[in-house]
């Protein structure tokens, strides 16, 4: 699973990366995580393929057009909840990834 | 109460993630890296050893030019980066945007000169064409950014209507695509030229008065303490970046400052002797140690004050991003985000912070920032370094950390024991049905006997 997850200059975002990377690694599975900013996100699209796109709660205001981005490139889109964004949450974020991707 | 803190949430995040002030700030965080590089330039010639100083004296014009290129040329650089990051929303060629935006830039903010042979001798530079500086750097930062955004919207407005040069087929595609700049390109930069040249109309020093309301909040004066860090405050407690809308309001009047600042000590000034304390700095090292909210102290105090597992949990995962001022973690993860546990000192500790750092600089206790430093050191370092090495710098950070840590304590003191309740009565719950399935399973075996 390769999932890119952007905050708004790519460094909360990197320790969320790790923590999602972590959780997986718990249950067995090896995901990719990649933190970027929401400056990047079209680049990074473009250039890797991607399954899910996350946004950081405190991004909000880039939502509709990060959001816009995601479906432009056919990827999923996931606003991360409030209450998920740090890495103790991270096995509960990393279920609720799945379920939007297995929609 | 839920439903209404939503929609602020959500107006504020309109606002912030309007499309001109996100690529503002998109365009102007292009510039960092090269201001702390060209600040370094600043700081060698302040290290605090005599021998040094004397070493480095005759230097002093050799290192000024690095600083000159780099905050003194900011406006170039984010006026470039601001249409390129515009564009791309747009879908609109990025590079041939940045370029023409800089140039309408330049046509409207820069009035060359010459330099006759006579002058350039005692001058001692070659003689021709001269431009005055000043309006390339921080002055010129309102001007940069109505150029880039005017310059794709001229673009877009062309493009939208097919007023565009169409190439042959089998023209090759980059050809094609600077021919489809062309009409556009000359449209605003001869819009330009007349404004400037036939008008004579300075578009910077209209902008300066027009936006000089502003500059209140931007200035070396108590509002301009108060202000940011109370919408910085406000916009993180209900989940949205502070930085999204502080930036394209607040930075154009602290670069200015800092540039200054930068330019007086390669005139030989001292960061004691600099002329401005309101810079961006000032918040970055002596308020928002930790992050948004002066949360270092709060980790401070989970860390080491928690009797709740939860408190000490978080103080452990919050502390080391804590140190190097992330603290998205403690902001969402406590929460600290519609929160009212925590709102009150949340705002209260940075504002305390701000009005303690403003009189230690008023008063001449602590240097004035020169420099721009990278953001994700730990605070009292940066704050050293930011201020020209002071280590009265450090002392201040140090108290503005105690002082962040008294102010939250009452507060965390309470959510600790709530949490530490909550997690009591967890347990004796958990113990009761414990012992009640014992209990069970202890009635359980003798009938099973009998």
């Amino acid at each position: 699973m390769n999932i890119l997850l952007s905050c708004s200059g790519g460094m909360s975002s990197s320790i969320i990366a790790q923590g999602l990377v972590d959780a997986a690694k718990k249950r067995g599975q090896t995901i990719t995580v990649d933190p970027t900013g929401t400056d990047s996100v079209a680049d990074d699209l473009d250039n890797k393929n991607y399954d899910i796109v996350l946004l950081a709660p405190q991004s909000v205001y880039r939502k509709a057009a990060i959001e816009a981005e995601a479906k432009e490139h056919d990827k999923q889109f996931l606003m991360i909840p409030r209450t998920m964004y740090n890495p103790i949450q991270a096995s509960a974020l990393l279920d609720l990834i799945e379920q939007s991707l297995h929609k | 109460m839920a439903l209404n803190s939503d929609k602020i949430t959500e107006s504020m995040a309109k606002v912030a993630g309007n499309r001109y002030l996100t690529a503002i700030r998109d365009g102007m965080a292009v510039i960092i890296p090269v201001a702390i590089v060209g600040s370094f330039f600043t700081l060698i010639s302040q290290l605090p050893f005599a021998w040094w100083t004397k070493l480095i004296k005759p230097l002093a014009s050799a290192l000024a030019t690095p600083v000159s290129f780099s905050i003194g040329f900011m406006s170039i650089y984010a006026c470039f980066a601001i249409a390129s990051h515009l564009a791309a929303t747009y879908k609109i060629d990025r590079t041939s945007s940045g370029v023409v935006a800089v140039m309408v830039f330049l046509t409207l903010a820069i009035q060359p000169g010459t330099l006759i042979p006579k002058l350039a001798k005692l001058a001692h530079i070659t003689a021709g064409s001269v431009f005055p500086a000043q309006n390339f750097g921080a002055y010129g930062l309102f001007t940069c950014m109505l150029s880039a955004i005017g310059t794709v919207e001229v673009i877009r407005f062309c493009r939208a209507r097919n007023w565009v040069i169409k190439m042959p087929k089998g023209v090759p595609t980059a050809v094609s695509a600077s021919f489809v700049a062309l009409i556009p390109a000359a449209i605003v930069i001869i819009l330009a030229w007349v404004i400037r040249e036939a008008l004579h109309f300075d578009v910077n020093e209209f902008l300066l008065t027009v936006l000089s309301p502003l500059g209140h909040f931007g200035k070396d004066n108590f509002p301009s303490v108060i202000a940011p860090i109370l919408l910085n405050s406000v916009f993180w407690l209900f989940g949205v970046h502070g930085s999204a809308i502080a930036t394209p309001i607040f930075w154009p009047y602290w670069y200015p400052n800092l540039n200054a600042n930068m330019a007086a000590v390669a005139h030989g000034a001292t960061a004691a002797t600099a002329p401005h304390y309101m810079t961006e700095q000032f918040f970055q090292w002596f308020v928002y140690i930790g992050g948004a909210g002066a949360t270092l102290a709060l980790c401070i105090l989970l860390t080491f004050f928690s009797k709740s597992a939860m408190g000490k949990m978080m103080g452990k995962v919050t502390i080391i991003p804590g140190l190097f001022n992330i603290n998205e973690p403690i902001i969402f993860g406590l929460p600290l985000v519609l929160n009212p546990y925590f709102a009150i000192p949340f705002i209260l500790a940075p504002l305390a912070m701000g009005v303690i750092t403003w009189l230690a600089t008023i008063m001449h206790l602590v240097n004035r920032t020169i420099a721009l430093v990278p953001w994700t050191l730990p605070g009292p370092i940066g704050a050293f370094m930011a201020t020209g090495f002071d280590w009265r710098a450090i002392v201040l950070a140090l108290f503005n950390i105690g002082v962040a840590m008294v102010i939250y304590w009452p507060f965390f003191k309470a959510w600790d024991r709530n949490q530490l309740k909550q997690e009591q009565q967890a347990a004796a719950t958990d113990a009761k049905a414990a012992n009640n399935g014992a209990a069970s399973a202890a009635n359980n075996t003798p009938a099973a006997t009998n």
